[in-house]
């Protein structure tokens, strides 16, 4: 049987929804709009974008997860391990106002506010108020406890473009089990609700350990999705963090192609689904970078170790040491933190060796990544 | 001495890799060679004369190994994943880009979705990039050699696809300069028409349940843009073809660990 060939170029690879998405932008937020179109040109010339991934508020959360890699840098796992407070400075509204403004002359129109919970910071209005949702599209990470119909119209109301909301099972017991918090399920469905209702962007991120991905909940979890039209974003396991002596959850690569096949059958993604024009691949500086509370910028949102601080250099400059290092610029297609056992070996024993130094995440350069190979070293 | 003891060309003076020693992260597996399935599917998708049979194929590629066993430069290219096919080209395409888009990349997706039914093939230009029109050949390939002996006759080759894994692309395009004429056959470095028949023959050669596989570079293509590499690739158990950036950042092109450039010997 023959099959006509899909050349699909960057017009043509874009869903209706995503068209429609881009053509309301050029209305609501011109300059956002302008920026994906100096991307696409820039693009050939290696131009990055990635997303900014801001853990705000020292990490606070609520929950107790059973995978989270946050855990080290919340205040509450500090005074256990060492009894005192972490000492560095959170960033101020004024660092994220010139954060913004480095983002936006860098060509970066994507913030997501993430902690520990997001929404237990205060300060979250002025915050977004000062990254300026006109410039970029502000994404909110939420476990959804507190993400009401209220919380969600007064979100969308400062300008707020999407929110993640984190789902770990359709059964209810256990992603409340896997959460470490009762009723969270339920909270869950009444967030998602929420979100429709404020017109928002919306999606649901599900963390899969090994396996999971074969099982009848995954795939009543992906016919959820299908049938409430919300895309889902899938997130490997990491041995990090809460997680770190997990290695029984890290999947293989069976584990990763069978996502890669669903794909092809759900609206699911994972961060190295082809994107923007861009193929699948590890998107470590070029997809997106975490913003630790203090200013130390990590390479991806499941790292410990930091390619510079933004509070003492300029972010363009840190994004290119990121792209010339060895482990992060080259193309790679898989997860170094998720499936490479070499890369995850260094950044494991990278991290222990630096706690004997100190007990704070991430790692600094100089103690990480500064040891790695720059290409064309 | 020209090959290493893995089949990976020795890197000369210039020449830009992504590690001085090479990984073997991303590899491939030597297939078992079933010369008859392979002369199948080089038939059945349009790469192949119906009237070459198995024994002559098969001789002929046997013939080439022979040579390269024979001389001590090239006898440790055998020791890499080498995958034999047969191509010859029909039709007057002689556009190099349409006769990718429109033929070379249809057959593969043919061939592929055939073994792999379930999976896709894909082919994505980044940023509108266009293929008609735009490709023309390395200087230093030796690529117009196979596409004529090609024209009208069948040729038998064989590929190896890791030969010059992590060269980034100038360095795999100029390091054709210093290998030396094979007595008796030909090379060239790897490009559309040939790695398209050798993935014709055996489309399963970059999926794989247990590790990544190496992105296969078609480097004696060039596009008239300069910033653009033709690269085929494994998106888990789908193939895709890409046409898109070599540039790694604004000032430095690609240089992966993942990326190989191919030779091929034909006769």
């Amino acid at each position: 049987m023959s099959h006509a060939l899909q050349i699909l170029a960057e017009q043509e690879a874009l869903s209706l929804t995503e068209k429609n998405k881009r053509k309301d932008q050029s209305q609501r937020r011109p300059r956002v709009h302008e920026k994906i179109q100096q991307y696409f040109k820039g693009m050939l010339d290696g131009q990055i974008s990635p997303i900014l991934r801001l853990k705000i508020n020292r990490s606070l959360c609520n929950f107790h997860c059973a995978h989270c890699c946050e855990e080290p840098y919340m205040t509450r796992d500090l005074k256990k391990r060492i009894g005192t407070l972490d000492p560095r400075p959170q960033m101020g509204l004024e660092e994220y106002r010139e954060l913004s403004r480095q983002a936006d002359e860098y060509g970066i129109f994507r913030f997501v506010l993430t902690g520990g919970e997001a929404l237990l910071d205060k300060n979250l209005d002025k915050l977004i108020e000062v990254l300026d949702p006109m410039k970029h599209l502000i994404i909110l990470d939420t476990n959804g406890w507190t993400f009401d119909e209220d919380k969600a119209k007064w979100f969308a109301g400062l300008g707020g473009y999407k929110a993640q909301i984190s789902l770990d099972s359709m059964i209810e017991e256990e992603h409340d089990s896997f959460r470490g918090k009762k009723g969270s399920y339920k909270r869950v469905l009444r967030a998602l609700d929420a979100a429709k209702k404020a017109n928002l962007e919306l999606l649901i991120s599900t963390c899969v350990v090994k396996d999971r991905v074969f099982s009848d909940e995954f795939e009543s979890l992906c016919e959820y999705c299908k049938v409430e039209e919300i895309p889902l974003y899938v997130t490997l396991a990491k041995p990090v963090g809460t997680a770190r002596e997990q290695d029984t959850w890290v999947c293989t690569k069976k584990d990763v192609d069978h996502l890669k096949y669903l794909e092809n059958k759900y609206n699911i993604f994972t961060h190295m689904s082809p994107s923007y024009g861009q193929p699948g691949r590890c998107i470590t500086v070029k997809g997106i970078n975490t913003v630790n509370h203090d200013g130390e910028i990590v390479p991806c949102p499941y790292m410990d170790l930091s390619i510079g601080n933004v509070t003492k250099e300029p972010l363009s400059l840190i994004l290119d040491r990121g792209m010339k290092n060895s482990w992060l610029g080259p193309y790679r297609d898989e997860c170094i933190i998720g499936e490479h056992k070499d890369f995850i070996r260094f950044h494991n024993s990278s991290v222990a060796d630096y706690w004997k130094v100190s007990p704070l995440l991430p790692v600094p350069y100089e103690h990480g990544f500064g040891r790695t190979r720059a290409v064309d070293e | 001495m020209y090959f290493n003891e893995i089949g990976r060309r020795i890197p000369g003076e210039g020449m830009r890799l992504f590690g001085k020693e090479p990984s073997n992260y991303y590899k491939l597996t030597q297939p078992k060679l079933d010369y008859q399935k392979i002369l199948d599917r080089c038939k059945r998708f349009n790469v192949s004369p119906a009237g070459l049979t198995v024994v002559d194929f098969k001789s002929r590629a046997e013939a080439l190994v022979d040579k390269l066993n024979a001389n001590p430069a090239y006898a440790n290219l055998l020791k890499g994943v080498h995958i034999p096919f047969v191509f010859q080209r029909i039709g007057s395409e002689a556009d190099l880009g349409s006769n990718l888009e429109n033929t070379l990349l249809s057959n593969l997706q043919e061939s592929f979705t055939a073994c792999y039914p379930e999976a896709h093939f894909k082919a994505v230009l980044q940023s509108n990039s266009k293929l008609p029109g735009n490709i023309t050949l390395d200087k230093d390939s030796r690529y117009q050699g196979f596409i004529d002996a090609s024209q009208g006759a069948a040729v038998v080759g064989w590929y190896f696809p890791q030969a010059l894994q992590e060269y980034d692309v100038r360095s795999q395009r100029e390091q054709m300069a210093s290998l030396p004429e094979l007595k008796g056959a030909n090379i060239c470095l790897s490009g559309g028409m040939d790695i398209s028949a050798a993935l014709i023959g055996s489309p399963d050669l970059l999926i794989s349940d247990e590790h990544y596989t190496p992105i296969v570079c078609l480097s004696a293509y060039v596009h008239a843009d300069p910033r653009l590499v033709l690269l085929l690739k494994a998106y888990g158990p789908h193939m895709e073809f890409w046409c898109m950036t070599n540039m790694l950042t604004k000032d430095a092109t690609q240089v992966s660990e993942q990326w190989a450039g191919g030779i091929t010997v034909f006769g």
